[in-house]
C-alpha cells in the first residue's frame, strides 16, 4: 500500500520539474548519440555503432541493477560491493569495520580511524602525507583518486612509503632517506625492500624475467657550472633481494621515459638528453637534443648505447614506445612547438625514419602506435592548428579563452567560487569536446603514409593492442570532464572520460564498439 | 525537424509525424522506458504504444514542450506495464529507486486517506522548488525516471560516488522537510 502511494506521489510531481529532467536526459542521450555516431571513417559504420551503443546501455543498466538489488539484502553486501567497485582492500578489517568505513565514506564524513587506513592503502602514499590526516584531507584525497586511482589490473603491483629526514651533509633542508617498496602479486604481498636515497614512484617500475627494475634520474651540482646527470637502476629479485644497483650516464639532463624487456631477456632503456657539455637544466634553445636507446643485459651490464641527434627541439619528451618488426616505434613531443612525431628505430636503437602528421586545419598528438597485419596503426587526438609560439599548451587555447571569459574582472575568491560550479564545468567540457577528436590513422608500415582513418568527435585516442582473438583494439576516451587552472604559475589542464573499446578485423574494418565501463584521463 | 513542424504533421494526420517523432526522440523514449522496464521487448512495445498514444492525443492537445509530453506518455505506459509485471514479481530498476526513496517518508501506520498522497506530492513539489536546478533534475531523473546512478554520473560529469552522495544529501533534506510538514505515508 505504501509503495502504491509512493507511485501516486511521483505521478503528481509538477510537470515543470519533470520537463526539466527530460531536458537533462535528452541532452545526455544526444551526447551519447553524438559521440557514438561521429565515427566517420572512409567507410561509414554509423548503423553498427548505434546498435552497439544501444546494447551497451542495456548491459550497463543490467549489471548495475543486479548489484543494487543484491545490495539491498544487507548493509554488509552493500559495503562489500562498494569496496570492490572502488578497488579498496578489506584486508585486516572486521565485518563491522567494513560497514563503518563504507558509511563513513558514502556520507562524506571521513571521521572513522579505519577510513584513513583504507584510503591510504588505495591511494599512493605521497597523496596523503601526514600521519593523521584530517577529514578534509581524506575527503580531498578520496575525491581526487579519480585522477590517479585508475585500477591497476597487472599481476604485480607496488606500494611505496617514503622516509624523509634532515639533510645531514648540508645541515639544513630535508631529503629522501629511503623508499620502502612493497611488491604484491595478485594482491598478495611478495616482498618489501628498502631502497636507500631514492624516490621510487609508480611509472618508474618494470617487472620482467629479471625481477623488478626500479629507476630514478639524479642531478648533482658541484657549483653552477659543474652539474652532472645520471640515472640509477636497482634490480630486485622475486625473493626481495637486491640483485644489482648501478649508475648510468649518457649526457646532460638525461631523462628516462620508457624501459621494456626484450624477447631475449635484455632490457631497452629509452631516454632523452643534451650534449654532456651543457651545464644547465634549461640549456639555450639552440641546443642539440638526443633520443638515446641503451641496451642492458639482465645483470645491468651496458651492451650498447645509441644516441640519435633529433634536432634543436627544446626539451623533447618520449610518449610511448612499441616493439615493431626489427626495432621500435617511439613517439615524441617537442615541448616548444608542441609537435609530435614518430621515430622508427632498429633493434640497436638507431633512428631509421621519422613521421609527423597534420592536416589543413588540425594537428595530431600521437598517443600510441602498433604494427598490425602489415600496417602501421597510430592512435592520436587532433585539435585546431596552433602557432609554433603557442607551444605544447596551444591545444588549450579555446579552453583558456573560455576560462578568461568567465573569470575576467573577478577577484580570486570569486574565481574559486565560479570554477567549482556545475555551469562552469559544463562550459569547459563543451569547449573541450569541440576541441578534441580521437583519430586512428592506418598507415603504410614503411613510409608511414596514411591510407585511412577513423575519427570520433569529443574524444581522445588512447592505447592500441592486439586481443586474444588476434583483433586490433583501439581505446578511446569519450570526454566527460575537462578542467584547466586559472593561475599561470601552477598551470595544468586535464581531461577525463569514459573508455570505449573499438575493435578492428585484420583488414582494418571496424567490427565492434563498446563501453568498457572504465574511466581514464590525461593531464598536462 | 522543428518540434512545431512535427506537431503540425500530427495535426495534418500525416503518418510522417510518427517517423519524424521516432527519428528525433526515439532514443530518448527508449531510454525513458528502458530505465523502468528490464525487458527490451517490453521497452519496444511501450515506445510503439506511446507513439500511438501521441497520435491519438495530438490533436486536440498541442504540447508546449514536445519531448516532455512524449516522455510522460512513455513513462505512464512503462509504469502501467511495470505494475502489471510487478503483480507477479518485483523485478525492475524502478523498484530499486523506489526502495531508496521510501525511507524518506515517515510511516503513518494505517492511514487510508487518498488525499494523503496528494498532500505528500504537494510537499515534495514545494521541496523541489527549494533545490538547485541540477540537484532537482538529478533527483527526478533518479526517482521519477529511474535513471541509474551510472547514467547520472555520465551525464553530470561526476563520479558515481559523488552522485550517490548528492542524492543521499537531498533525501536527507527531503526527510527533514517532510517531517517538519507532518507528511506521512
Amino acid at each position: 500500500m505504501r509503495r502504491e502511494k509512493l507511485f501516486d506521489v511521483l505521478e503528481n510531481i509538477d510537470e515543470k520539474y519533470t520537463d526539466e529532467a527530460v531536458k537533462s536526459k535528452e541532452e545526455g542521450v544526444k551526447r551519447a548519440e553524438a559521440s557514438s555516431s561521429e565515427v566517420k571513417p572512409f567507410f561509414s559504420k554509423r548503423t553498427a555503432w548505434i546498435a552497439a551503443a544501444a546494447s551497451i546501455v542495456l548491459i550497463v543498466i543490467v549489471t548495475s541493477a543486479a548489484v543494487a538489488i543484491k545490495a539491498e539484502e544487507t548493509e554488509y553486501n552493500k559495503a562489500m560491493s562498494f569496496f570492490e567497485e572502488n578497488d579498496l582492500s578489506v584486508e585486516g578489517l572486521s565485518r563491522a569495520e567494513i560497514k563503518a568505513v563504507y558509511r563513513d565514506i558514502i556520507n562524506n564524513r571521513f571521521e572513522n580511524d579505519k577510513t584513513a587506513e583504507v584510503i591510504r592503502k588505495n591511494i599512493p602514499g605521497y597523496e596523503i602525507s601526514s600521519e593523521k590526516p584530517t577529514a578534509a584531507e581524506l575527503a580531498e584525497a578520496w575525491e581526487n583518486r579519480i585522477w590517479v586511482g585508475i585500477k591497476d589490473e597487472s599481476e604485480y603491483t607496488y606500494k611505496m612509503d617514503f622516509v624523509i629526514g634532515d639533510d645531514e651533509e648540508v645541515g639544513f633542508g630535508q631529503v629522501i632517506q629511503k623508499t620502502v617498496v612493497t611488491c604484491l602479486k595478485n594482491g598478495e604481498k611478495l616482498w618489501t625492500v628498502d631502497i636507500e636515497h631514492m624516490w621510487v614512484t609508480q611509472g618508474k617500475i618494470l617487472h620482467g624475467s629479471f625481477g623488478t627494475l626500479l629507476w630514478e634520474t639524479f642531478r648533482i651540482a658541484d657549483g653552477p657550472s659543474n652539474i652532472r646527470y645520471y640515472y640509477k637502476m636497482v634490480c630486485v629479485g622475486d625473493d626481495g633481494i637486491i640483485k644489482w644497483d648501478k649508475l648510468f650516464e649518457h649526457g646532460s639532463a638525461e631523462r628516462i621515459y620508457n624501459v621494456l624487456e626484450r624477447d631475449d631477456g635484455t632490457i631497452a632503456v629509452f631516454s632523452t638528453h643534451y650534449e654532456k657539455t651543457i651545464p644547465d637544466d634549461v640549456p639555450p634553445a639552440e641546443t642539440q637534443e638526443y633520443l638515446c636507446v641503451c641496451i642492458l643485459d639482465s645483470k645491468g651490464n651496458e651492451l650498447s648505447t645509441v644516441s640519435n641527434a633529433i634536432g634543436k627541439v627544446h626539451s623533447a619528451r618520449i610518449g610511448s614506445v612499441t616493439v615493431c618488426d626489427n626495432g621500435y616505434l617511439v613517439s615524441m613531443t617537442n615541448m616548444e612547438g608542441g609537435k609530435t612525431a614518430l621515430f622508427r628505430t632498429g633493434t640497436d636503437g638507431k633512428v631509421l625514419g621519422q613521421y609527423g602528421y597534420e592536416s589543413g586545419d588540425s594537428e595530431y598528438d600521437i598517443v600510441d602506435q602498433i604494427e598490425y597485419e602489415g600496417k602501421l596503426y597510430i592512435s592520436a587526438y587532433s585539435y585546431p592548428k596552433t602557432s609554433e609560439k603557442d607551444g605544447v599548451y596551444g591545444k588549450f587555447a579555446a579552453m583558456q579563452e573560455y576560462v578568461f571569459s568567465v573569470t575576467k574582472g573577478k577577484t580570486l575568491d570569486e574565481i574559486y567560487e565560479i570554477i567549482n560550479t556545475d555551469e562552469y564545468l559544463a562550459g569547459s567540457l563543451e569547449v573541450a569536446r569541440k576541441t578534441f577528436t580521437a583519430v586512428l590513422l592506418i598507415c603504410d608500415k614503411d613510409g608511414g603514409e596514411p591510407s585511412a582513418f577513423y575519427s570520433i568527435n569529443g574524444a581522445m585516442g588512447s592505447k592500441l593492442s592486439i586481443n586474444e582473438e588476434g583483433q586490433l583494439e583501439w581505446l578511446t576516451i569519450d570526454l566527460l570532464r575537462a578542467e584547466m587552472s586559472v593561475i599561470y604559475n601552477s598551470w595544468f589542464a586535464r581531461t577525463w572520460g569514459a573508455v570505449c573499446r573499438n575493435v578492428f578485423d585484420p583488414d582494418g574494418k571496424l567490427i565492434k564498439q563498446e563501453d568498457t565501463g572504465k574511466l581514464d584521463g590525461y593531464e598536462w | 525537424m522543428d518540434d512545431s513542424k512535427i506537431i503540425e504533421l500530427f495535426k495534418e494526420r500525416s503518418e510522417q509525424a510518427i517517423i519524424e517523432l521516432s527519428n528525433k526522440y526515439g532514443k530518448l523514449c527508449e531510454s525513458v522506458a528502458g530505465a523502468i522496464l528490464p525487458d527490451p521487448a517490453d521497452v519496444e512495445e511501450c515506445v510503439n504504444d506511446a507513439y500511438l498514444g501521441v497520435w491519438n492525443t495530438i490533436p486536440p492537445k498541442e504540447p508546449e514542450y514536445l519531448p516532455g509530453y512524449v516522455c510522460k506518455v512513455v513513462r505512464n505506459l512503462a509504469m502501467k506495464k511495470l505494475r502489471f509485471n510487478s503483480a507477479r514479481k518485483r523485478n525492475s530498476f524502478f523498484d530499486v529507486s523506489l526502495d531508496e526513496l521510501e525511507d524518506c517518508f515517515p510511516t503513518a501506520g494505517s492511514v487510508e486517506d487518498e488525499a494523503e498522497a496528494k498532500n505528500a506530492a504537494d510537499a515534495v513539489n514545494r521541496f523541489l522548488s527549494t533545490l538547485r536546478k541540477d540537484d532537482r533534475t538529478m533527483f527526478i531523473r533518479r526517482y521519477w525516471n529511474a535513471d541509474t546512478v551510472e547514467a547520472l554520473a555520465r551525464d553530470y560529469g561526476k563520479t558515481k560516488h559523488n552522485i550517490n552522495a548528492r542524492l543521499s544529501r537531498i533525501k536527507k533534506e527531503l526527510k527533514k522537510y517532510l517531517s517538519k510538514e507532518g507528511i506521512m505515508l
